[in-house]
C-alpha cells in the first residue's frame, strides 16, 4: 500500500507542476497564443486535479467547458482582435499599476478567506461519492438558482458583445 | 476513491501514454529512415502555389463574426451540460419541476439564438449589403 | 481493499487493451483508406486503385511505407515546436474513446457511468489540434482552414451535445453500457428519429469530412489547415481523422442503433460483434457515399445550417422528449 502511496503522491505533484507550469507561460509567453496554449494546460492540469479529487465527471466538464469552450472563445478574441504577432507590451507602471495591484490584492484576500473558512477534509477519508447523479442531484435542488443565473449572465453577454458589433459596423458604414 | 475507479484512472492514464506513444513513433521512424538530401531554399518557403508569399499570414485579423459564434457557442455548451447531470436523475424528480427547468434553460438559450437571429449575427458579407 | 493482489491481472488485461486498440487504429485507417478510394472509383464509375496486389488490396500499406519513408519538410516560417505538436495532439486521444465503446456484451475495456460524455470530450480534442496545426502553419490557406474548421466544429457539436442529452433523458445514464440496455425493447432510431438524423449529418461535418469539409477544401484552399505538412505528418492527422469518423459512427451505433443488438448469427458470442461492427461499417459507408455523392457546400451555408435548422430543431427536440419521458 506504501508503494502506491508514493505514486499517488508524484502523480499529485505532477499535476501541481502543470498547472502552475501552464500558468506561468501564460503570463510569460510573448504570444498570444502561447500564452493560451498555457492557460488551456492550466486547464488540463486542474482537470486532471479533479480527477485526484475523484470527480471524473467534473473534470471532463472542466475540459470540455474551460479547455474546449473557454479557449475557444479566447482564441477568436485574440483572432479578431490584435493580430497575434503583436507582442503584448507587459508595462506595470502608472495606471496599470494602479488597477492590477488591488484587483490581485482583492482575488488573494477572497481565496484566503474561502480557504481559511473551509473544513477540509482528506480525499481519501471523504465517503461521499461524487458520481453523475449526485452532481445532478445537488444542482436541481441545492443550487439551481445559480447555474439559472449563470446562464442569464451568459446570455447577457452575448447580447452585449452583439450590441457592440453592430454599434462597430454602423459606425464603419456598414462593413 | 475506491479501487475499480482507480484501476478506471489507470487504465485512462496506460492508454493516454501509450496513445502519445503511438503518435510519436511513427515520426521517430519517419527521422530516422527518411531521404537526406540537400533541399533548396525554395522548398522551405511557405506555400502559396507557387508565388512568392506574400506577408505573414499571422499579421491578418478575422471577422468579429467568429467571436460571436464563439461566444454563443460557449453560452449552449455550459447550459447544456448543466442539463447533462440533471438528466441522470430526471425520473426521480417531480415532473413539473423537471420539465420547468428544461423549459427555463432552454427558453434562455433560444432567446439568445432568436436575438442573435434578429441581430443579422447570422448574415454573411455579401447578403450584409442587401440588408 | 488490498489493491496488490488487484493488480497483476488487471496489467495485462490492461496490456492487451492497449495493444488492441492501438493495433486497431492502425488497421482500421487502412482499411478506410482502401475502402474510400475503392468506393470513390465505384462512385465515379471507374476501378479506383487496382495496381498493388489483387484489386489493389496492397495499395495502402504500400502507401503507409511510402509516407513515412518521405522527407519531413519544415517550412521557415512555421511556429516552431506548435508545428511539431499538432499532429501529436490530433493523434495521442484517438486511443481513448475505445475504452468506453461496447463491442459486445463482453468485450469492453470499462465501463464508465459518463461513458458517453468522455467520448464526446475526446472526440473535442481534435479541434484544438487542427487549430493549432493552422496557426502554427503561418499559412494564409492553412489560417482560413483553421478559423473555418473551429467555427465549423463548435457549430456543429452543440446538436450532438443536445441529441445525446435526449437520449440521456430517456436512459438516465450515460453509461454505453446502460444506454444499449435501455434498447432492449426498440431502437432508438424509431423513437428519436430526428436526434438520429441531426447527430448523424453533426458527426460527418466534425470529422470535417464532405459536404462538409470546408477546412480542407481543395478548390479554394489547397489543402487547408495541413497544407504545411507532409509525409509521415500529414498521415498522423489522415489517421486521426479515420479513427475520429470510427468513434463517431460507434457513438451513433450505440445511442440509436441499439449497438450490438441484432438478429442472432449461428457464430456464438461473437455473433454480437459482428452485428456492432456491421452497424459501424455501415454508417462509415454511408459517410463515403455521402462525401462522393453531395457537392461541398459554402462556408456560410454551413454555419447557417448548423445555427439556423439543426440547433432549433435540436432544441425543440429536446424540449418534446422531456415532457414526453414525463408524460408517459
Amino acid at each position: 500500500m506504501h508503494f502506491y502511496q508514493i505514486i499517488a503522491e508524484i502523480i499529485f505533484w505532477l499535476l501541481v507542476l502543470i498547472t502552475i507550469g501552464g500558468g506561468f507561460l501564460a503570463i510569460g509567453a510573448r504570444m498570444l497564443i502561447h500564452s493560451l496554449m498555457g492557460l488551456s494546460i492550466t486547464f488540463l492540469g486542474v482537470a486532471g486535479l479533479y480527477i485526484y479529487l475523484g470527480s471524473f465527471f467534473i473534470s471532463l466538464l472542466q475540459v470540455l467547458i474551460y479547455g474546449g469552450a473557454i479557449c475557444i472563445v479566447l482564441v477568436f478574441g485574440i483572432m479578431v482582435g490584435y493580430t497575434p504577432r503583436q507582442i503584448v507590451e507587459t508595462r506595470i507602471r502608472g495606471e496599470n499599476l494602479l488597477l492590477a495591484v488591488p484587483t490581485c490584492g482583492l482575488a488573494v484576500a477572497l481565496l484566503y478567506f474561502a480557504i481559511r473558512r473551509t473544513g477540509w477534509v482528506p480525499a481519501a477519508q471523504r465517503l461521499a461519492d461524487y458520481s453523475i447523479e449526485r452532481v445532478g442531484h445537488t444542482l436541481l435542488y441545492d443550487f439551481c438558482l445559480g447555474f439559472e443565473l449563470i446562464s442569464l449572465l451568459l446570455l447577457v453577454g452575448m447580447i452585449g458583445a452583439i450590441i457592440v458589433v453592430n454599434s462597430q459596423e454602423e459606425e464603419s458604414g456598414g462593413q | 476513491m475506491n479501487d475499480k475507479i482507480l484501476i478506471d484512472y489507470m487504465y485512462i492514464g496506460l492508454f493516454f501514454l501509450c496513445g502519445i506513444a503511438a503518435a510519436g513513433a511513427p515520426i521517430l521512424i519517419s527521422l530516422l529512415v527518411r531521404p537526406r538530401t540537400k533541399i533548396s531554399q525554395r522548398t522551405l518557403q511557405t506555400y502559396e502555389c507557387g508565388n512568392i508569399p506574400f506577408g505573414q499570414s499571422w499579421d491578418f485579423r478575422h471577422g468579429i463574426g467568429f467571436y460571436l459564434y464563439a461566444l454563443m457557442f460557449l453560452a449552449f455548451e455550459v447550459d447544456v451540460l448543466y442539463l447533462y447531470p440533471v438528466a441522470t436523475v430526471f425520473h426521480k424528480v417531480p415532473a413539473f419541476r423537471a420539465v420547468g427547468l428544461f423549459v427555463v434553460f432552454l427558453g434562455i438559450l433560444a432567446l439568445g439564438l432568436i436575438y442573435a437571429w434578429r441581430k443579422g449575427v447570422f448574415l454573411w458579407t455579401s447578403e450584409k449589403k442587401i440588408y | 481493499m488490498d489493491i496488490l493482489s488487484n493488480i497483476p491481472p488487471h496489467l495485462f488485461r490492461m496490456i492487451i487493451a492497449v495493444a488492441v486498440v492501438l493495433g486497431f487504429v492502425f488497421a482500421n485507417a487502412t482499411v478506410m483508406g482502401y475502402l474510400e478510394r475503392k468506393l470513390a472509383g465505384r462512385f465515379q464509375r471507374r476501378l479506383g486503385p487496382m495496381e498493388v496486389g489483387w484489386h489493389g488490396i496492397l495499395q495502402m500499406p504500400v502507401d503507409g511505407i511510402k509516407l513515412i519513408a518521405k522527407q519531413l519538410i519544415v517550412p521557415d516560417n512555421v511556429a516552431g515546436i506548435l508545428f511539431y505538436v499538432a499532429p501529436l495532439i490530433a493523434m495521442s486521444p484517438v486511443a481513448l474513446p475505445f475504452l468506453v465503446i461496447p463491442f459486445a456484451p463482453g468485450l469492453q475495456v470499462i465501463d464508465l457511468d459518463v461513458g458517453a460524455i468522455f467520448v464526446l470530450t475526446m472526440i473535442s480534442f481534435n479541434t484544438v489540434a487542427v487549430f493549432l496545426a493552422g496557426w502554427s502553419s503561418n499559412n494564409n490557406y492553412a489560417m482560413i482552414g483553421a478559423m473555418r474548421a473551429v467555427a465549423q466544429n463548435i457549430a456543429y457539436e452543440i446538436p450532438i451535445l443536445l441529441s445525446v442529452l435526449a437520449i440521456g433523458l430517456m436512459t438516465n445514464t450515460f453509461s454505453m453500457k446502460g444506454i444499449i440496455e435501455a434498447q432492449k425493447s426498440i431502437w432508438f432510431i424509431i423513437v428519436q428519429p430526428a436526434a438520429f438524423i441531426m447527430m448523424f449529418i453533426c458527426s460527418i461535418a466534425e470529422t470535417n469530412r464532405a459536404p462538409f469539409d470546408l477546412p480542407e477544401a481543395e478548390s479554394e484552399l489547397t489543402a487547408g489547415f495541413h497544407t504545411e505538412y507532409s509525409g509521415i505528418a500529414f498521415s498522423l492527422f489522415m489517421i486521426a481523422e479515420y479513427t475520429y469518423m470510427f468513434v463517431n459512427c460507434c457513438l451513433v451505433a450505440t445511442l440509436f442503433l441499439g449497438g450490438w443488438k441484432g438478429i442472432p448469427l449461428p457464430f456464438g458470442d461473437y455473433s454480437s460483434c459482428i452485428w456492432f461492427f456491421a452497424k459501424v461499417y455501415f454508417l462509415m459507408f454511408v459517410i463515403v457515399w455521402c462525401r462522393w455523392t453531395f457537392p461541398r457546400v459554402r462556408f456560410d451555408q454551413l454555419m447557417n445550417f448548423a445555427w439556423k435548422y439543426l440547433i432549433p430543431f435540436s432544441l425543440v427536440n429536446l424540449l418534446i422528449t422531456a415532457i414526453l419521458v414525463k408524460l408517459l
